[in-house]
């Protein structure tokens, strides 16, 4: 995962690449990791209220 | 033997990474094969040499008419058959068959693409109806089409997303930029994916494993049959 912050073709800015790259994966993850945390505490939250 | 570097470690990651992953299309495409473990199984073995085949036949056609470094990495076959059946004078009235069956080539390229992108937008659009399921998401992502059965509204979010991702990644971009971008991100995303899945059976061990027969407390759960119990103590 590390190496594919390296880009193959010929871009203008390499760093700029490698922080697009690293900030989309980070972002999509960490709003995957919140639904997650969400979903599993408002359905814990739903079946205590059940008991 | 190719140059050690962070381009060739690059390389080398991506191509390891489309040759033994996948796996988890078993799961998503398993409910509606007929018979998923056996054909899943034969499948594998059929396609696995034929895919090492294809990738060593595809690269050494690549190569034998570009130079390494002039590869177009965004669409190479395309870049291929064009330097392969193009440009040759031909006397006049004569047809170009070479220019045709090229053209013809390319086409079906194109339409194989467009087959390959609709088997990923399909499996992907499986996943935010089962988050549903889940109840992670509303359930609004679980409704199915009425006569096919296929998640519609998890396929709209999806597809809109990809266009929005598609138009961000090539802001300020050119097509080459932009299409590494899209592929470096996935490949990322995925690997992160690959790595908490891998990290289940590490960490957790049997003890979320829906064999009852698994889980270390067996003996004490009083769901578990007698058989499952003697088969714990063994």
């Amino acid at each position: 995962m590390i190496f594919n912050l390296v880009p193959i073709v010929d871009v203008a800015r390499p760093w700029a690449f490698a922080l697009k790259v690293g900030c989309t994966a980070l972002g999509i993850n960490l709003i995957g990791a919140a639904i997650y945390w969400h979903g599993t505490r408002r359905e814990a939250g739903a079946q205590s209220n059940a008991a | 033997m190719p140059l050690l570097s962070l381009i060739s470690l690059n390389f080398f990651s991506k191509i390891a990474f489309n040759g033994f992953t996948a796996l988890e299309q078993v799961a998503v495409f398993a409910g509606e094969t007929r018979d998923a473990a056996r054909s899943i199984f034969l499948s594998a073995w059929i396609v696995a040499p034929l895919i090492a085949l294809i990738y060593i036949l595809m690269t050494g056609s690549i190569l034998s008419y570009t130079r390494a470094d002039q590869v177009d990495l965004v669409n190479p076959i395309a870049q291929v058959i064009a330097a392969a059946f193009g440009g040759g004078e031909l006397p006049r009235g004569s047809v170009d068959w070479g220019l045709i069956l090229g053209r013809a080539t390319i086409l079906a390229g194109t339409l194989a693409f467009i087959a390959q992108a609709a088997v990923y937008i399909a499996e992907t659009s499986r996943l935010p109806m089962v988050a549903a399921w889940d109840r992670l998401i509303p359930a609004w992502f679980t409704r199915l089409h009425p006569r096919y059965g296929t998640p519609t509204r998890s396929l709209i979010v999806i597809v809109l997303l990809g266009v929005a991702f598609s138009f961000l990644a090539s802001f300020g971009t050119g097509a080459s930029e932009a299409f590494q971008l899209l592929a470096t991100s996935s490949f990322v995303c995925c690997g992160v994916n690959y790595l908490f899945m891998f990290a289940i059976p590490l960490l957790v061990g049997t003890r979320m494993s829906l064999r009852p027969d698994l889980r270390p407390l067996c003996l004490s759960a009083p769901h578990v049959s007698a058989e499952h119990r003697s088969r714990c103590s063994r």
